[in-house]
């Protein structure tokens, strides 16, 4: 009964709306920046051939592919959805609209074959936040309001996020123990996949990491590599429970990222851009900060930021 | 519980439950957005790799860009010619033909004269070791562009 308690109070920890809202604009942000860069990618899809089609997902019930004019049509509403999201305005509807969005041209683009592992996190990060009251302030809906005082109703899907972050990457460590065992952690495996990237890359005209090419002449940057990669995923729960533990964390992680990128030629954004980690910490003192008031002022001056 | 405490249990730990489960799910299936995450796991070994090749009138040959085969996603090309060739003669065929299209269209290939559907085996590590030679390779599809 303690114990379940202590969950809860853990679950519902009380948190200023403040927090929410920030991790609303930063991960909703992300989100529709990601859609609009990567636009012309994700609607390629829209002219892909039928016999490529491989369903998955929320997509798994489509006999076959939409029509292209669907494909652009979705995407155009989500964008629309994601405005509106990251302004906090009407969040009941567009909270879950841009969510569900966002699952689904994300969705669809792995529905022809190839499954990429760079949008999951932001797209259950919107899941949460799109039924959260992410929008009571900082928001269109909020504005004229009386700031709400800090409240458990603002601290759960702060830890929900959380939770999904440290899951992603425990599941990885899991994978690895599953497909290779504790063999993995020698190194010989990641030596062998940034090797096979390298090679695949150029084989295939496309844009490798030298410095990966390079460096799998050697064993034993990778036996360290190995058991790095290991110590994080699997020790990731740890940064739930121990603030410094978690701070060391995500610089890890991060290094984690930026190595990939180095050695791989491989973007996953979201983390490398910090925002996978910002429910982590009181993202909403950033505000304090005069360059960043300087430019919310600047982008909507009637936003008031309050305390 | 009022509605709030729902949702926060209902909606929030249920995503944090599902995105664990397919930890658990035996035999391991990947999907989107419940994930496990398999990338890096598995080892490679001497994997064959699936290519398609443009060739010009002397026979050269040189890689494709993937925007020709499927989009300007390398690894999208590469499952789309691996599935392609999972598929069987007809479905090679029918990806040749496509990306000959397409080909004949681009006036920056205007030399290209015919394309390959190749599978080629390499050992990764001896690759950047001992030199860029593969230990097999086969050629399983031919077609001419027609302009």
């Amino acid at each position: 009964m303690n114990a379940l308690r202590a969950i809860d109070r853990w679950w519902f920890a009380v948190m200023p709306p403040e927090r929410l809202a920030a991790l609303r604009v930063i991960v909703g942000g992300f989100a529709w920046i990601y859609l609009c860069v990567r636009g012309a990618h994700l609607t390629s899809y829209a002219e892909f051939p039928a016999r490529n089609f491989a369903p998955l997902g929320v997509t798994s019930w489509l006999e076959a592919p939409l029509a292209p004019a669907a494909v652009y049509i979705i995407y155009a509403l989500t964008l629309l959805a994601g405005a509106a999201f990251v302004a906090g305005a009407h969040f009941r509807l567009s909270g879950p609209a841009f969510a569900a969005g966002f699952l689904w041209v994300t969705t669809y683009r792995n529905s022809w074959g190839m499954i990429f592992h760079t949008d999951n996190l932001v797209a259950l990060h919107l899941l949460v936040l799109a039924l959260s009251p992410a929008a009571a302030a900082w928001s269109y809906d909020a504005r004229g309001r009386e700031p709400a005082p800090a409240h458990g109703r603002f601290g759960w899907a702060v830890r929900a996020l959380c939770c999904l972050t440290i899951a992603s990457y425990v599941l990885a460590g899991v994978a690895k123990l599953r497909n290779a065992g504790w063999a993995w952690s020698e190194g010989d495996v990641l030596r062998g996949h940034v090797a096979y990237d390298a090679l695949r890359k150029l084989e295939l005209g496309s844009v490798h990491s030298p410095a990966g090419a390079w460096l799998v002449q050697y064993e034993w940057p990778f036996q360290v590599l190995g058991i790095l990669t290991l110590v994080l995923e699997l020790g990731a729960p740890l940064a739930l429970v121990h603030r410094q533990l978690r701070t060391a964390w995500v610089l890890g992680v991060w290094g984690f990222h930026v190595g990939v990128i180095a050695l791989m030629a491989i973007t996953f954004a979201y983390p490398v851009t910090g925002c996978a980690f910002a429910s982590f910490f009181a993202v909403e003192q950033l505000v304090a900060h005069p360059r960043v008031r300087r430019l919310v002022r600047k982008i909507s001056p009637a936003l008031d930021l309050g305390r | 519980m009022n509605g709030g405490r729902l949702v926060a249990y209902g909606w929030g730990l249920t995503l944090v439950l599902c995105s664990i489960w397919p930890a658990f799910r035996t035999p391991t299936v990947d999907s989107y957005p419940l994930s496990t995450y398999p990338m890096f796991s598995q080892r490679r070994g001497q994997p064959w790799l699936h290519r398609m090749l443009a060739l010009d009138d002397s026979g050269a040959p040189f890689p494709l860009a993937p925007k020709l085969i499927a989009n300007a996603e390398t690894l999208q090309a590469a499952v789309t010619v691996r599935r392609a060739v999972d598929g069987g003669k007809g479905a090679m065929k029918d990806l040749c033909s496509e990306v000959a299209a397409r080909v004949s269209r681009d006036p920056e290939l205007s030399k290209v004269r015919r394309l390959q559907i190749q599978a080629v085996q390499y050992d990764p590590i001896e690759y950047f070791v001992s030199g860029r030679v593969p230990m097999a390779a086969r050629t399983l599809q031919t077609c001419r562009v027609r302009r």
